[in-house]
């Protein structure tokens, strides 16, 4: 399984919201250690702004 | 008007990867010719493309010093041209594709005076997060919501007994659309137009909801005064509970009363 099916396997099987802590939920996962480091790796924050301030330009 | 081959379904990916995506966008994404994907993190761009290899990425129409009508608009021409070409079309965006979102808004309308078929599908927003997040019922004492820097370049009356929600508060008085993070300085506008209806005191709380499961939500809660120093970036929301009481219209409740069934 990759990083990304892992990741989205959690997010399917459970919150961090009901964990102590994220190694914690990573446990109780079955996520090996390597995990981290392969998010972290391609963790990178995206722009996501596709609304501008005003409505009065909308085409 | 007879419908032309091409189609085109924005759908909302929800804010946290794997979590929040509904299996008819899921359905949408797979069978789609070409996805065109907006996204907060490229671990959720990569995760689209675990769905369709079809990927085109609309984070190369963002550029420092661009001005952002001027990137959405080439987004609606890049999207709306593979419809033209008679392609099964799909735009997957962060959250809800409906909510806080030009482009998905726009595409649509125009495909279908275009005649091409065209439709949205709802996803889990940014707004559906904070209420679970923060434990905001917006039901209890009503909720405002509006752009941070439409909420100061216009003359926007709103009721200080109900929340209030500024949304891209990151860019707030920010009117050039050319950078990804306002000045202090305008930030400070922002509180001081605020100060007009709450104290200085006044709890607000600047809101985060987890791109990634393994990552917490940000609840950070501090002092009206001190807003404009905050670190905030792209997602961060400006919550502010209400500043008083509700007013009860004694007038209309007799009215009210007059006109119910004896």
């Amino acid at each position: 399984m990759n990083v990304i099916q892992q990741l989205e396997t959690l997010g399917q099987s459970g919150s961090l919201k009901q964990f102590a802590s994220v190694s914690e939920m990573l446990m109780t996962g079955q996520v090996d250690g390597a995990f981290l480091t392969k998010v972290n790796k391609n963790n990178i924050e995206l722009i996501c702004f596709i609304e501008p301030d005003d409505d009065d330009d909308e085409n | 008007m007879q419908e032309k081959q091409g189609s085109l379904v924005n759908v909302g990916l929800g804010m946290t990867l794997g979590a929040h995506i509904t299996p008819l966008s899921r359905t949408y994404i797979e069978q789609a010719d070409v996805v065109f994907v907006s996204a907060s993190n490229r671990l959720i761009e990569q995760w689209v493309e675990s769905m369709n290899p079809n990927v085109i990425s609309l984070q190369s129409y963002y550029d420092e010093g661009k001005s952002r009508r001027h990137t959405y608009r080439e987004m609606t021409e890049a999207i709306l041209a593979e419809v033209r070409a008679g392609k099964k079309v799909c735009g997957a965006f962060y959250g809800h594709p409906g909510v806080f979102a030009l482009p998905p808004h726009v595409t649509i309308r125009r495909a279908r005076e275009e005649g091409y078929r065209a439709h949205m599908e709802p996803g889990v927003s940014a707004e559906d997060c904070l209420y679970a997040d923060l434990g905001i019922d917006p039901g209890r004492s009503g909720c405002a919501h509006f752009e941070a820097s439409q909420f100061m370049f216009n003359h926007r009356p709103f009721d200080a007994s109900a929340y209030l929600i500024l949304w891209q508060v990151g860019v707030a008085g920010d009117k050039s659309l050319q950078v990804f993070e306002s000045t202090v300085q305008q930030k400070q506008l922002l509180v001081d137009l605020l100060l007009d209806t709450y104290s200085a005191d006044h709890p607000v709380t600047l809101y985060e909801c987890a791109v990634l499961p393994i990552e917490s939500m940000r609840a950070d809660t501090v002092k009206l005064i001190d807003l404009a120093q905050q670190p905030m970036n792209m997602k961060t929301t400006l919550v502010i509970p209400p500043g008083k009481d509700k007013q009860k219209n004694q007038a209309m409740i007799e009215k009210a009363a007059q006109c119910a069934k004896k």
